[in-house]
């Protein structure tokens, strides 16, 4: 059994366009900065579009005449200006090359298009204080449901949100759960054991307060409303951060859910530092525990998350990650990953990755041999 | 007679001594030559260490001790060392209260100090000793024999702490150091083939792990290593009864790529890696504390 759990974040394995924490190098510790969710993913906000055509891409394929204000003015829908300032279009697009189990007869290569999304995020009066964001879009079917018909449109997010001033907001709609340190990387444990990946957006209602020294957000939640009602998880999570600087912001998580098969309890804490100037070190550690309703059978896993990016140069990261996880806190059990990457922005709306995972199961009964997997990224946004 | 002689002698010398390195204004202005600047530089570090620098003249020795400094140093005639950093920072950092007129530009100076100490920290080696303590993992491989003299391959999976220290010799953007950490890991193994089942759990496992690494600053606080391990490795491995284990006991070299990230004086590094003969990677995780 551990090892279908082991393996079913590999099955799952597919990535989204979510924010990117290491930028707490540049000095960004949060996501509001430049996301309309106050918890990134999602459209980007004028602030981040432009943010992301200046500091963090590299000016490569821009004249060296033009300005970074020329730049971030042009970084709207399609390298436009903004027509109006009621209405921010934008598309997004991101496709995988895998290939697994690198240097065995088992290997076996494959491109997914994880993510085709359109989105809308209307401003009413022109300003963020009132918004309403839509996306829909195409995602793949995963694998364990290879055979069923899952439907592969649907809307990832939509929701409302006012935020009446910069410290105060409260959404209302589909979107992520509030819990840890919101990675790109849907494999890593952190994501995919907490059931908080591409597909587990959820109904309900977030409150988020910003202030100088803290952050916090208070998510209550129903579940999808796509899904049959029986297993929709049902509860609220928190999230509490505290700024000791705009580089170094430590936090702790807690969400509780349960459907009418199974009980979620959940905890962790992490830390984001920053490094120089764009450097990062991304740290989250933390518990699930697990209880099938039908068996009254308990589980209490365990996982650890650290990335750590060096900025090479503008617009290029070089980054490696180290995870553990010990899917039963009561059994020897347990794998690591490790591997390193290299992320680069070319120009806004253009982003390469290529990642090399190498994974060690550990378990008290067999010397299993690790697993290579490669997989190369492109994300596009517009 | 001969006392009272002596004690004047002292007295005269230990005068000559004070006064001699206490220079005039006019002197300073005077000074033309590199040498000169030299000489007038010189006198004004012997001179007495208590300047009282609300005193206009003071301010304007500071200025001139300043900017003979910095030519001095751009032509190469003395060198940058911490004192004198410490020394012109000091008067930099002074001269925001003094009230000179605009002849004497600290602003200008400032500026080319700031230059001069870039260019100084970048080629300036620090050579800094560190203790660490490491998380290390690699697999195995082993010969088992068994009674009937059969030989199978079998594969082991190691994991443990390491801990030791090690030396860095490094500037702002490239260094070197070498390292050195005692392991003591436990091993699960198995079979490496199907014609056998073999199964061992919590063999302990002894390794001394040397590596040296090139160091790639591309900021002050994170860098990128490329290395070389060597190891030596020693399992407490048992045979079925009857059988031998063969390769318990082996040195291995091989290559790492790391990257570490340093906060003052902690630093975590992230290692990936393979040694020669050693099946799929070895990585770590190492926390390390450097002593200035």
């Amino acid at each position: 059994m551990y090892r279908i759990i082991l393996i079913l974040p590999t099955i799952l394995l597919s990535l989204n366009a979510y924010s990117y924490p290491n930028f707490i190098g540049h000095g960004y510790n949060s996501c509001i900065t430049c996301h309309y969710n106050p918890y990134g993913n999602g459209a980007l906000n004028d602030y981040g579009r432009a943010l992301s055509a200046t500091a963090i891409s590299d000016r490569w394929l821009h004249d060296s005449k033009k300005t970074e204000e020329e730049i971030a003015e042009n970084s709207g829908f399609l390298y436009m200006k903004a027509f109006n300032s009621w209405v921010r279009p934008s598309v997004n697009y991101r496709g995988l090359s895998l290939k697994r189990n690198l240097g065995k007869d088992t290997s076996e290569s494959e491109y997914i298009h994880m993510q085709a999304d359109v989105n809308t995020v209307i401003r009413f009066q022109g300003t963020d204080k009132y918004i309403a964001s839509i996306s829909y879009g195409y995602a793949p079917t995963p694998r364990a449901q290879k055979d069923e018909d899952v439907g592969n449109y649907r809307s990832r997010e939509h929701y409302v949100g006012i935020r009446p001033s910069n410290e105060f907001g409260i959404y209302l709609g589909m979107m992520d759960k509030v819990y840890g340190i919101r990675v790109p990387d849907h494999i890593a444990f952190s994501r995919s054991v907490t059931e908080l990946a591409q597909n587990d957006q959820s109904h309900g209602v977030l409150i988020h307060l910003n202030k100088d020294k803290y952050e916090v957000g208070i998510n209550g939640f129903l579940g999808s409303l796509y899904q049959s009602e029986d297993l929709r998880q049902k509860g609220v999570s928190t999230k509490l951060e505290y700024n000791l600087s705009n580089i170094s912001k430590p936090g702790i998580s807690f969400l509780k859910s349960s459907s009418d098969h199974v009980e979620n309890t959940l905890f962790s804490i992490h830390g984001k530092f920053g490094f120089s100037k764009g450097s990062s070190a991304l740290i989250e550690v933390g518990r699930k525990k697990q209880k099938i309703i039908a068996s009254d059978k308990e589980t209490e896993s365990l996982f650890i998350f650290l990335q750590n990016h060096i900025l090479l140069r503008r617009g290029t990261y070089f980054f490696m990650t180290g995870e553990y996880f010990q899917p039963n806190i009561q059994k020897e059990s347990e794998t690591f990953r490790f591997g390193p990457g290299l992320q680069y922005f070319l120009v806004q709306g253009l982003e390469l990755r290529l990642d090399l995972y190498n994974t060690k199961s550990f378990s008290p009964e067999a010397a299993t041999k690790d697993s290579w997997d490669f997989a190369g990224q492109i994300h596009l946004w517009f | 007679m001969v006392l009272k002689r002596i004690i004047i002698f002292t007295i005269i010398i230990f005068a000559q001594t004070l006064f001699a390195n206490v220079i005039s204004l006019d002197e300073i202005k005077s000074a033309k030559t590199l040498s000169q600047m030299l000489d007038i530089v010189d006198k004004m570090n012997k001179a007495p260490s208590k300047i009282d620098l609300d005193q206009e003249v003071n301010q304007i020795k500071s200025y001139f001790k300043l900017k003979f400094s910095l030519l001095l140093i751009k032509n190469r005639k003395i060198k940058l060392s911490e004192n004198l950093f410490m020394t012109l920072r000091t008067i930099i950092e002074k001269s925001d209260d003094f009230d000179l007129i605009d002849e004497y530009d600290f602003d200008e100076l400032t500026d080319i100090f700031e230059i001069e100490y870039d260019t100084w920290k970048k080629e300036k080696i620090d050579v800094n000793y560190f203790v660490s303590i490491a998380f290390y993992t690699w697999n195995y491989s082993l010969e088992l024999t068994d009674s009937s003299g059969k030989e199978a391959s079998l594969y082991a999976k190691e994991r443990g702490p390491c801990i030791g220290g090690g030396l860095r010799y490094s500037n702002a953007i490239w260094g070197g150091e070498t390292s050195l950490c005692y392991a003591y890991a436990t091993s699960t193994i198995g079979e490496d083939s199907k014609s056998i089942k073999f199964n061992q759990n919590g063999v302990p496992v002894d390794a001394l792990i040397w590596v040296s690494n090139l160091i790639w600053k591309p900021k002050d606080q994170v860098s990128l290593k490329f290395g070389l391990p060597v190891i030596y490795h020693e399992g407490d491995y048992t045979a079925s009864t009857g059988g031998s284990i063969k390769d318990d006991n082996s040195f291995s070299f091989g290559y790492q790529v790391a990257g570490e990230w340093l906060y003052k004086n902690a630093g975590l590094e992230m290692s990936i890696g393979e040694f020669k003969s050693y099946p799929s990677s070895f990585w770590s995780f190492k926390l390390m504390y450097f002593f200035n």
